[in-house]
């Protein structure tokens, strides 16, 4: 059905971590372009030069979120390796799974989070990497490396990383914020004036922060705890949706629950936008370049990775999605403001209250269960 | 209240409807007696039924009146009239039982309920419904529908009842049943009558009084003898029963009418006082009229034919002679070996008379001579 | 042998349509009846056990979900209302009044749908908004005081399904009124019946039909909206559309995405049976004339 489509097309128009398709769209059309001018010379630029070169395809077809690149990006690969990429879009990480277990062929990279590069390579979903082709990964902070999402990162290459936190509008929130506590306590007075996001890990975990558990808590009474909280909140929630911008900036809502990127868009237009990382820590993510199994370009792949790598090219996509870079020396290429937003780069003391998602089956269940009820009350 | 209607119970005022440029209804006025049984008769299309619906406060007249008992009723909706309809085929309500389609119009009355149900058994008892009071519409024949569609009109008491073509769904032999129950039942209840419809046999057999319609107009009213044996018009003569037309010219007039037509036939008439020396009429002379010459050559009107055809009709022979000059004559004779007719073969030569009575002196309908005279011009032309 | 073929004939001309529905239709319902009565793996990650458990119906007990499930059919009870509501006097005056521009009323009504739903969901989605045209016209013309705050709540949401439905409502009602012998309502009227009595008595029991399937058709989808509520609903406009597209797409829990979906196709059952016996037979054939 066409409505299906448009269903797919809007939610990855909704839920786009950096502004519309449209850009992006425009973009693979002028490298498409750029292409047909620019006869073949296969091969080697960039930064750092992979060991024993395979052979490269002509083509690349990547699964992402929608504009999660600056517009320029995927046009300079192509330039340089005269490789065709074609992007498709999802609107959250479970679609994306949902669409690579119901068999999706045809597709070289995919973008989960930390939590789902776990269940997709517990599910089969995933190639292994030939790190010797990605000589670049030495640029990524340790930090980042290593989770229990990806022992070893065998499977996963962080991309970006970002934090869950919420965005307010000063302008109409005279308090200052800055704990998941004010969060929680400030709802019945702004009523109807929240969003949170459609999505279970975020939101539950944010009762849990609040409630001083772990993140990624697994003991029932604590979730059961977290729920009882999230369903005191539900009554001064407007909408629940990651496509909290333009309710935002409209001022129809003025506190959305949501990751730093957003907020960051948000202020584009509405320079009183906040964004608070909540004083009792909350969850840092990173989204992964995956190669998914059966790919049928694995060499353009892990070159696009490699290549994507690039302080250069790091610092690029930083400036247009506002989410921080995990390689060392993008700040360099970052406009000042960017590079000391601690809404993008968090603070030192900050960053160690910060927790990475660690999925397992219980912790899925528990919070979808959590979730659903919220989302019915 | 004994104005311009006296004691009518209807009166039609110089009532006129166009549907955009068609006139319906062209200043149609009459009364109607309590009591009466009157008959609008007319071809389909000639207004009848439009004046039924103006009646009945289906619409509204572009000018004139209509008056119900004296009172005005001109502009009153059509559930504030005392009158009630009897539809063609009926229209009962699909949904309702018998019982109550025939209650319907006093549920609407708010009539107390112990007088409803006397009411609507004694009328139900009337049209002899009593045993399908439960059925519903499409359980029941035509004959049986339309005992319906009378009941729950007449069950209303009406000042006047309305019946648009009530018989035309029935076949031939119910509906001379149903003609005389209808008869029957209308000396019985005393209810005055207007009656639709295209079939002059029926109108002739039922009413009272009757209006011959056609194009909007009426063109004679009158009982029923009168529009049988007196038409006015050569539309009358013509729709009302079955009719030999001659047309000519007045040759003499005054206490005794002589007319001759194009074929040098002279046709002698009682006297009208219309008909001019030198002025064009039309004649009407009906079949069963004209009788065989048997014995001594009448004086007047001796017409002389060859039998062409003989017509049976059960009861009556319809007999056709071709006259001198291409003219054709048709004569209706009693189905009896006694009569002279019966000897006559086709191919014989025959002579046939009728009285100076039989004779009928029509005035001009323009509007038939319009056609005629169109038809003349196509012919002359092919 | 001819009187053979010709039975068959008929018979394969049926073929293509039972195939496509087996494949699409029976298939699909019965691997969702399956699941439902499955179990997750508690271990691993998205995997089910198949088998006859009733677990996950047993989660739907839940009132909270129960609570969905009663949200769900006061808003399909109220929106098919209001499409009849506005549909019958609108199929009314199609059928009776409308005339010569009967073809262009009827042209506008097909129009939307040469539009995806989504895209004319988004388009109300925008005139409802506090800062949009409706809420500015409102305020001009001195009605409201405050900007207009119905989106993201049931009354959008209202709004946005009886918008969606009301032309399934119009067809079956224009069919009804125009195939009712107008001359019924003249012989109410003859009878001593006003305007309003003449519709209630007459017109309303005549076009029952009429009116039962236009319900059936909106009630029925309506009960499992998904995209209005998604885009126009809030928070706490909540239907079991979206709780299945909840526990399919985000939860990944198919088991009870299935049983709730599977709860609900049972009690659409009942709702067209109760429908069916309480009418009787007339509404019967009608649905059968008309579906």
């Amino acid at each position: 059905m066409s409505d299906d489509r448009w269903i797919e097309h809007l939610n990855s128009l909704e839920v786009s971590r950096r502004r519309l398709l449209a850009g992006a769209a425009a973009a693979g059309f002028l490298a498409a372009c750029s292409r047909e001018l620019r006869p073949n010379d296969t091969g080697t630029s960039g930064a750092a030069t992979p060991g024993a070169t395979p052979e490269l395809e002509d083509q690349l077809s990547i699964y992402n979120w929608a504009d999660y690149v600056h517009p320029k990006t995927y046009g300079q690969f192509e330039k340089e390796f005269d490789i065709k990429i074609t992007e498709d879009n999802y609107p959250s990480n479970e679609d994306a799974l949902a669409k690579l277990q119901a068999g999706a062929k045809g597709y070289d990279l995919v973008v989960p989070t930390g939590y789902m590069v776990e269940i997709m390579r517990e599910q089969g979903l995933l190639m292994e990497l030939d790190h010797s082709q990605i000589p670049n990964f030495s640029l990524i902070e340790d930090r980042f490396l290593d989770t229990a999402a990806d022992p070893g990162n065998r499977y996963s290459v962080p991309k970006d990383f970002g934090t869950t936190g919420y965005g307010y509008r000063s302008k109409f929130v005279k308090e200052e914020m800055s704990s998941w506590e004010d969060f929680f306590r400030l709802a019945p007075k702004y009523s109807g004036r929240y969003t949170v996001l459609d999505s279970s890990p975020e939101v539950v975990g944010s009762a849990l922060k609040m409630l001083g558990y772990s993140y990624n808590s697994v003991e029932p009474k604590e979730i059961e705890e977290a729920t009882k909280e999230l369903l005191k909140l539900k009554p001064h929630v407007r909408k629940i949706t990651s496509s909290m911008r333009e309710i935002m900036i409209t001022g129809e809502a003025y506190v959305s629950l949501t990751w730093n990127g957003e907020i960051g868009y948000v202020a584009l237009d509405a320079a009183d936008a906040r964004y608070v990382v909540p004083s009792e820590g909350t969850e840092v993510w990173t989204d992964n370049w995956c190669i998914v199994a059966g790919a049928p370009h694995p060499a353009a792949a892990h070159a696009f990775i490699n290549w994507h790598l690039q302080p250069k090219i790091q610092a690029q996509d930083t400036s247009y999605h506002y989410y921080g870079s995990c390689v060392e020396g993008e700040e360099e290429f970052l406009k000042p403001a960017i590079a000391n937003d601690p809404a993008v780069y968090p603070a030192g003391d900050v960053l160690e209250k910060l927790e990475f998602a660690a999925a397992n089956p219980e912790w899925l269940r528990l919070r979808n269960e959590a979730w659903t009820k919220f989302k019915a009350a | 209240m004994d104005g311009e209607g006296g004691r009518a119970d209807l009166v039609l005022e110089d009532v006129t409807k166009s549907f955009g440029e068609v006139r319906a209804v062209d200043g149609v006025s009459f009364q109607v007696e309590p009591g009466q049984f009157f008959s609008l008769l007319g071809p389909s299309g000639c207004g009848k039924t439009t004046t039924l619906r103006l009646i009945a406060g289906f619409e509204q007249p572009d000018s004139g009146r209509v008056l119900l008992s004296g009172m005005d009723m001109t502009r009153l909706p059509p559930n504030r009239r005392r009158v009630n309809t009897v539809f063609q085929h009926y229209a009962l309500f699909p949904h309702l039982t018998v019982e109550d389609n025939v209650g319907f119009g006093l549920k609407q009355a708010k009539v107390p309920k112990s007088e409803l149900t006397r009411r609507l058994d004694e009328t139900l008892k009337r049209v002899r419904l009593e045993e399908l009071r439960t059925r519903r519409p499409r359980e029941l024949s035509g004959g049986q529908q339309q005992r319906v569609a009378l009941a729950r009109a007449l069950i209303n008491e009406p000042t006047v009842l309305l019946l648009d073509e009530p018989l035309a769904a029935l076949d031939l032999k119910l509906r001379k049943a149903m003609q005389q129950e209808l008869k029957r039942l209308q000396e019985r209840v005393g209810i005055t009558f207007i009656y639709v419809t295209h079939d002059q046999e029926e109108a002739l057999t039922l009413s009272d009084r009757i209006a011959v319609m056609n194009d909007g107009l009426i063109l004679q009213e009158g009982s029923p003898n009168e529009i049988y044996e007196r038409p006015r018009t050569r539309f009358v003569a013509d729709f009302v029963g079955q009719t030999n037309f001659f047309e000519g010219i007045v040759e003499e007039d005054g206490d005794r009418v002589v007319v001759r037509d194009e074929s040098g036939l002279t046709i002698t008439c009682s006297p009208v006082d219309f008909a001019r020396r030198g002025s064009t009429v039309a004649i009407a002379v009906r079949p069963e009229k004209i009788i065989p010459v048997n014995g001594a050559a009448p004086a007047v009107n001796l017409v002389e034919g060859t039998l062409t055809r003989r017509t049976y009709l059960g009861d009556l022979l319809q007999l056709h002679l071709l006259l001198q000059g291409g003219r054709e004559l048709t004569l209706q004779r009693q189905n009896e070996p006694d009569d002279p007719s019966s000897a006559w073969r086709v191919g014989d030569r025959v002579q046939v008379t009728w009285d100076p009575r039989s004779s009928l002196v029509l005035e001009i309908d323009q509007a038939f001579m319009d056609e005629e005279d169109i038809r003349l011009m196509a012919d002359s032309q092919g | 042998m001819a009187s053979r073929s010709s039975v068959a004939e008929p018979r394969a001309l049926l073929l293509p349509a039972w195939g496509w529905y087996s494949v699409f239709f029976v298939a699909p319902l019965l691997i969702m009846v399956a699941y439902s009565f499955a179990i997750n793996d508690p271990d691993r990650f998205f995997t089910v056990t198949f088998g006859f458990y009733t677990d996950q119906f047993q989660r739907v007990w839940d009132p909270l979900y129960l609570e969905i499930y009663k949200n769900t059919f006061l808003m399909a009870l109220s929106g098919t209302f209001g499409c009849l509501l506005i549909g019958y006097p609108f199929a009314y005056f199609l059928a009776t009044r409308a005339g010569r521009y009967k073809t262009f009323l009827f042209f506008l009504v097909i129009v939307p749908f040469w539009t995806s739903l989504l895209i004319r969901t988004y388009a109300w989605l925008l005139l409802l908004s506090e800062n949009g045209p409706l809420s500015g016209a409102l305020q001009s013309m001195g009605l409201i005081a405050n900007p207009l705050n119905i989106l993201y709540t049931p009354i959008s949401v209202w709004i946005g399904i009886v918008y969606d439905y009301l032309p399934l409502m119009v067809f079956p009602l224009y069919v009804a009124i125009e195939r009712m012998d107008p001359r019924l309502k003249e012989a109410s009227r003859d009878l001593g019946a006003g305007r309003g009595a003449t519709f209630w008595k007459v017109t309303v029991p005549l076009t029952m039909p009429g009116i039962i399937t236009g319900c059936l058709l909106t009630f029925i989808p309506m009960t499992g909206e998904y995209v209005v509520p998604e885009i126009l609903g809030g928070a706490k406009s909540y239907l079991v559309g979206n709780l299945v597209a909840n526990e399919f797409r985000t939860a990944i829990d198919w088991p009870f995405g299935a049983a709730l979906s599977m709860s609900l196709v049972a009690m659409m059952l009942v709702v067209i049976f109760v429908y069916l016996r309480f009418l009787g037979r007339r509404s019967e054939e009608s649905l059968g004339s008309f579906l």
